[in-house]
């Protein structure tokens, strides 16, 4: 059908008007060591294991976490893909790990902190996201509600997934 | 020696499918098991690269080590297993011919669960299983994300 172009602004103006941060907090105990929840978040090549749409990710330079190693990742929205891009930003070995997102994609703000606190043998977990929506680059395309409520279950499935794959055990020698 | 086929259409140019076949990173979405990998040298696929993949069978971690062992660009990508990992035996062929609508693709695993790297604690057969479930699902999950479309 012919007709003007509806942008997002136009199509979800509710949306679009509160231009507000959303944020998701997940604490979890993980019956593992520090540094094997470490080991899982220093390595980008888990990625796509910790949140379930992410389908690849680009890192540069390859190799472990540091600061100032970016990331162009895709994930999929229905049948479309999508990008993210992000850098790591600060690293404190075994106790803070933070991400920012960079221009482009997604997000117009991004924001992951990690944070590990021993507790015997276990860790306890703190994962805070911040972020907010790209509206530009979504277009008329998404429906807005319908992404950020993606993003929302991916960044709550991360915490759990990273306390699953630490909790793995090196085979019996 | 167990030997798993699998053909499906995709509704994507070969380009596409090979796209997804050439970035080692998205190997972990394609198998359900793969929670990761390595890949020397880094970035896409080249003949030789060299690739340690972890994977989990129930609560442990495993390995994997293969090497990428012949690509012809939007045609066949091929890759076997090294010496130590989990698999005694490894090679999955992946073919690929340009259809009216889309891409055949072939996919051809064969395979050994290696019992010197699992010892007497695992149940070989219930790895097999697994083993054959993976291959099974990567072929769709490479059909799914071969058909994704970029935002335009």
């Amino acid at each position: 059908m012919e007709g003007p172009t509806v942008t997002a602004f136009l199509k979800y103006p509710d949306l679009c008007a509160r231009h507000s941060l959303t944020k998701v907090q997940k604490v979890s105990l993980v019956n593992a060591p520090v540094s094997s929840v470490w080991s899982v978040l220093m390595d980008p090549a888990y990625t796509p294991k910790l949140y379930p749409d992410v389908i690849s990710l680009e890192m540069n330079p390859p190799g472990p976490a540091a600061v100032g190693q970016t990331f162009h990742t895709l994930i999929k929205v229905g049948r479309r893909k999508i990008e993210i891009f992000a850098e790591t930003v600060e690293v404190e070995t075994e106790e803070k790990v933070v991400v920012r997102g960079r221009p482009g994609g997604l997000f117009e703000s991004f924001e992951r902190v990690v944070l590990l606190e021993p507790k015997g043998s276990d860790t306890l977990v703190r994962a805070n996201f911040e972020f907010e929506l790209s509206m530009g680059y979504l277009g008329n395309v998404f429906n807005p509600l319908v992404v950020e409520r993606l993003v929302k279950d991916n960044l709550k499935s991360y915490a759990a997934n990273l306390k699953n794959i630490s909790e793995l055990l090196p085979l019996p020698q | 020696m167990r030997t798993v086929r699998e053909t499906v259409l995709v509704e994507a140019k070969p380009e596409s499918v090979w796209e997804v076949l050439m970035d080692p990173y998205y190997t972990p979405k394609l198998y359900p098991d793969m929670i990761n990998i390595t890949a020397d040298p880094p970035g896409r696929a080249v003949v030789g690269q060299n690739r340690t993949l972890g994977g989990r069978a129930g609560k442990r971690l495993i390995e994997f080590k293969t090497q990428v062992s012949e690509l012809v660009p939007n045609k066949l990508f091929a890759i076997k297993g090294r010496p130590g990992g989990a698999l005694e035996e490894f090679t999955e062929v992946v073919e690929l011919a340009p259809l009216k609508r889309g891409t055949e693709l072939k996919v051809t695993y064969v395979f050994k669960v290696s019992e010197d790297y699992f010892g007497p604690e695992f149940d070989l057969l219930t790895l097999e299983q697994m083993a054959v479930r993976n291959e099974e699902v990567y072929i769709k999950n490479l059909k799914a994300l071969a058909e994704l479309r970029p935002v335009e």
